[in-house]
């Protein structure tokens, strides 16, 4: 079954021609088969034709199974028991997936969480933040790896050792962006990346969009965390919201462009997420409740200086080294002594140049 | 040993013997120097002939002028003298006596002008145990050289009499380098907050780390940078004796105290303004900054070529400058501080202000950055800029003074001395790692929590040397014998990104 699936992925078609060959009475192995007459009639263009026949002429399925093999990425096809069900909800779901990882299958429910590449600070913040909520509570995180929103979901999920997938929106060995190399390494280790492009694809333009649709049918939840007027996010959160999913946005400053198309969303009616609790509300149980993990760092008890400090930050965020030692009666060198074990134990992180804030 | 009358040649913040011979032979006049002058030496002539006239000698028939060695090159009018004197020595207007070096440039009036290496000058006279005649210009610099026979003249008379036995120059006494001064310029107390930063520095001043400082623009990074010389620990004579020498031979006047050198470059300052070179092989500004603090703001948009220039004299604390006339070392022992922004706009991680870059553009701002420059800078202090609402709740609240300061870092300073004298070093930031593992003195539990935190940070090799010699410097600050947890934590705040909110796709690159 995956000869005739590959041959169709890697001219772009989906389940939709998968219904015509059944309107046949057909199996998808007369793609193989038959010939040029049946891809007329199933509606593939004269240049997907010509591909067809270019591939199946040179070989090209056999390389390209031996290149997955040698590679260790898994072909799952519509067919197969690991291929996810909530993508079957999708009328243009793939017919096949690329999937290359430690854990392939994705836990119970999913959040998706998009945005724009060139974001705020805020919105790393914040995408971060949903990435390792979202693991503490044992939900599985969904994004496509790019710079921006993307990274820092996956990077918070991975910190707090959930599973994440990265839908790609190039071939499955194709690493792009080139700085991702170690982020992808990890995703690996925790979870899967995922393609439905044939090896060496490199990112055209339309892929992404694409690809966006994949992320919407996986996720049970989408989070829309910072999108400019014109972003793929919209068209993930558009996707999901005709798949019926949900589709929260965390609002943003009405003056910053970069939030536009996500505060847009929100006057069209989807969820504003106003804050991690609403969010995560009937999400399961909170990982930290039950002691499964002995390592967990939260469980030494804090000290007292460390105590004044995250009230400090507690209380308001992005604070500065100065400001935390003038309000807490304590000398620079000890604020950042303080800072540091709390930041080891992932309590606090550094949210711009300077300044800290707390994790939760 | 050298014999009558001798000029010096200048290499490096050496000074070199240059002896004058005169031949007059009967003829048409021609006056002819050999002996490798350079343009300002062989136009020595006119102002030699110039000034003689002066004095009443009239230059006839034709005259030689050699300069030996031969095959050292000479520059610059500090030869005038000494051809005026070998002159007139050899028209039998005064009889020179026992051997000396002259320096100093001729005004066509007699006049006698101010010359650069004067200091090297009177260092040679001294080896050499003979007199010198300076430029009186020079004489301040020349009376801080101990134990020199030197005179400071005004005008080639003065020689021409002093030598005839007319009248008796004085001999140049009574120079001092001056006690240590209390007045600071930019005192830490007079810097509002800047808690943080203040601290960075106490220790980089204590273990004479370099820093680089990021901020956005107007955090007061350059104020802050200035302020670090007051309180460094004063020069000490040896010290006083190398900025001397090396001011003297860039041509710069010597300014009396004993508080460190503070220099700054612009960014688009050339390898040569940095590191020293040009046709005089003069040395540039980490020479200048010796023994005290070289400042580079914007460093990431100086030039690819310097800042690999200035990766060896931050390991070495000397630079050789070679070219084609020969190589020359300077030394360079500078203490680094660096300034940049956080992104090419400058507001990246800003609360009040919205960054415009792109990622890939502050990628490729902060990549300019890495590599093996940034090894050798082990604190990495983020300058934020605070909100008017910030800067309220600060005021009035300055902190301690630069003196006090100062204190704690020389005691912190003379521990670091004494450890480490029985293998070779001065401070903690020039420990290599060898010894710095082997000799750090650590309490048990820090190894444990030292092992943890690299896994946890992913620290490399070398970002976890810097973690140790920081430590180190804290705890010498805190007069502790031992490394304690506490120390290294603190340290860990000021590791390469650690204060940085980065993007998270950029953070990945660890």
């Amino acid at each position: 079954m995956i000869r005739p699936m590959l041959l169709l992925a890697k001219i772009q078609h989906d389940a939709r021609t998968l219904e015509k060959l059944r309107g046949l009475g057909l199996e998808p192995g007369a793609i193989v088969s038959d010939g040029h007459a049946l891809w007329e009639k199933i509606g593939i263009g004269e240049r997907g034709r010509s591909i067809l026949s270019e591939s199946l002429a040179s070989g090209w399925i056999d390389r390209e199974m031996e290149a997955c093999e040698r590679l260790g990425v898994h072909l799952i096809t519509i067919y197969d028991p690991l291929y996810p069900k909530s993508l079957l909800d999708l009328r243009d779901a793939p017919l096949l997936l690329y999937a290359l990882g430690e854990r392939l299958s994705l836990r119970q429910r999913v959040v998706g969480i998009v945005g724009t590449r060139t974001c705020s600070s805020y919105a790393t913040g914040v995408a971060r933040d949903l990435g390792r909520m979202s693991a503490e509570r044992g939900w599985s995180v969904v994004s496509g790896g790019a710079r921006g929103i993307d990274a820092a979901s996956h990077a918070g999920c991975i910190g707090a050792g959930g599973v994440t997938a990265a839908v790609l929106g190039t071939g499955i060995d194709v690493i792009y962006p080139p700085e991702h190399v170690e982020l992808f390494e990890r995703i690996k280790s925790n979870g899967a990346l995922y393609s439905e492009f044939p090896l060496g694809s490199k990112g055209e333009a339309w892929h992404f969009p694409k690809r966006n649709r994949i992320i919407a049918g996986l996720s049970f939840r989408t989070v829309v965390v910072e999108a400019p007027e014109k972003s793929g996010a919209l068209l993930t959160a558009n996707r999901a919201a005709d798949t019926s999913r949900e589709v929260w946005v965390v609002p943003g400053r009405i003056t910053d462009a970069r939030a536009r198309g996500s505060n847009k969303l929100i006057f069209d009616g989807a969820f504003p997420l106003i804050d991690f609790d609403t969010f995560f509300e009937g999400f399961g149980r909170h990982k930290s409740l039950f002691k499964d993990d002995p390592e967990d760092g939260e469980h030494t008890p804090l000290n007292d200086s460390e105590k004044v400090l995250i009230a400090l930050l507690t209380n308001s965020g992005d604070r500065t080294i100065d400001n935390l030692a003038s309000e807490a009666k304590m000398s620079a060198a000890e604020v950042f002594r303080v800072i540091s074990m709390l930041s080891l134990r992932g309590l606090v992180y550094s949210s711009g140049t300077g300044r800290y804030r707390m994790a939760d | 040993m050298i014999n009558g009358i001798c000029g010096v040649a200048l290499r490096g913040t050496q000074a070199l013997p240059v002896e004058v011979e005169v031949e007059t032979t009967g003829g048409l006049f021609s006056m002819t120097v050999v002996g490798l002058p350079d343009t300002a030496v062989k136009e020595a002539r006119e102002r030699v002939r110039a000034s003689l006239r002066r004095i009443g000698l009239m230059l006839r028939g034709r005259i030689a002028i050699n300069l030996a060695p031969a095959d050292l090159p000479k520059e610059g009018a500090l030869l005038d003298l000494p051809m005026a004197v070998g002159l007139a020595n050899g028209a039998g207007i005064i009889d020179c006596g026992e051997p000396s070096l002259f320096m100093g440039e001729l005004a066509l009036d007699g006049r006698v002008r101010w010359v650069r290496g004067a200091v090297p000058a009177a260092v040679l006279a001294r080896e050499l145990g003979v007199r010198i005649f300076v430029p009186k210009e020079n004489e301040h610099e020349v009376a801080l050289v101990a134990g020199v026979r030197a005179y400071g003249v005004e005008t080639l008379l003065d020689v021409v009499e002093h030598l005839h036995g007319g009248k008796t120059l004085p001999q140049i006494s009574g120079g001092s380098f001056g006690e240590e001064d209390e007045c600071i310029e930019t005192d830490m107390s007079d810097i509002k907050g800047q808690f943080a930063a203040k601290r960075a520095l106490e220790i980089a001043a204590a273990g004479h780390h370099n820093l680089l400082l990021t901020g956005s623009p107007g955090s007061g990074k350059t104020l802050l940078a200035r302020a670090l010389r007051g309180i460094l620990p004063p020069l000490s004579d040896e010290e006083m004796m190398e900025v001397l020498l090396i001011r003297s031979t860039a041509g710069l006047s010597f300014e009396p105290g004993r508080t460190r050198p503070f220099r700054t470059a612009h960014h688009t300052a050339s390898s040569v303004a940095i590191c020293g070179g040009g046709a005089s092989m003069r040395p540039g500004e980490i020479s200048l900054a010796n023994r005290g603090v070289l400042f580079l703001d914007e460093f990431p948009e100086f030039s690819r070529d310097v800042l690999e220039s200035l990766r060896q004299p931050l390991e070495d604390g000397t630079i050789t400058v070679s070219r084609a006339a020969g190589s020359v070392t300077y030394p360079a022992r500078v203490l680094l501080v660096t300034a940049c922004n956080p992104c090419p706009c400058g507001y990246s991680g800003d609360p009040s202000e919205p960054c415009k870059c792109s990622p890939s553009s502050i990628e490729k701002y902060q990549r300019k950055l890495s590599g093996p420059i940034l090894d050798r800078i082990d604190l990495h202090v983020a300058v934020p800029r605070l909100t008017p609402e910030e800067l309220m709740s600060l005021s009035g609240e300055s902190g301690e003074s630069s003196t006090e300061i100062r204190k704690r870092v020389r005691s912190a300073r003379k521990t670091q001395q004494d450890r480490w004298r029985e293998v070779g070093f001065q401070c903690n930031a020039e420990l290599p790692e060898r010894v710095l593992r082997k000799r750090l003195n650590i309490d048990p539990d820090v190894k444990l929590f030292l092992a943890e935190t690299v896994e946890r940070l992913r620290l490399s090799g070398r970002g976890f040397s810097r973690v140790l010699r920081v430590s180190r410097t804290i705890a010498d600050l805190e007069g502790s014998e031992r490394v304690a947890v506490h120390h290294v934590a603190e340290s860990l705040s000021y590791r390469e990104g650690g204060a940085f909110g980065r993007g998270v796709g950029l953070g990945w690159r660890g």
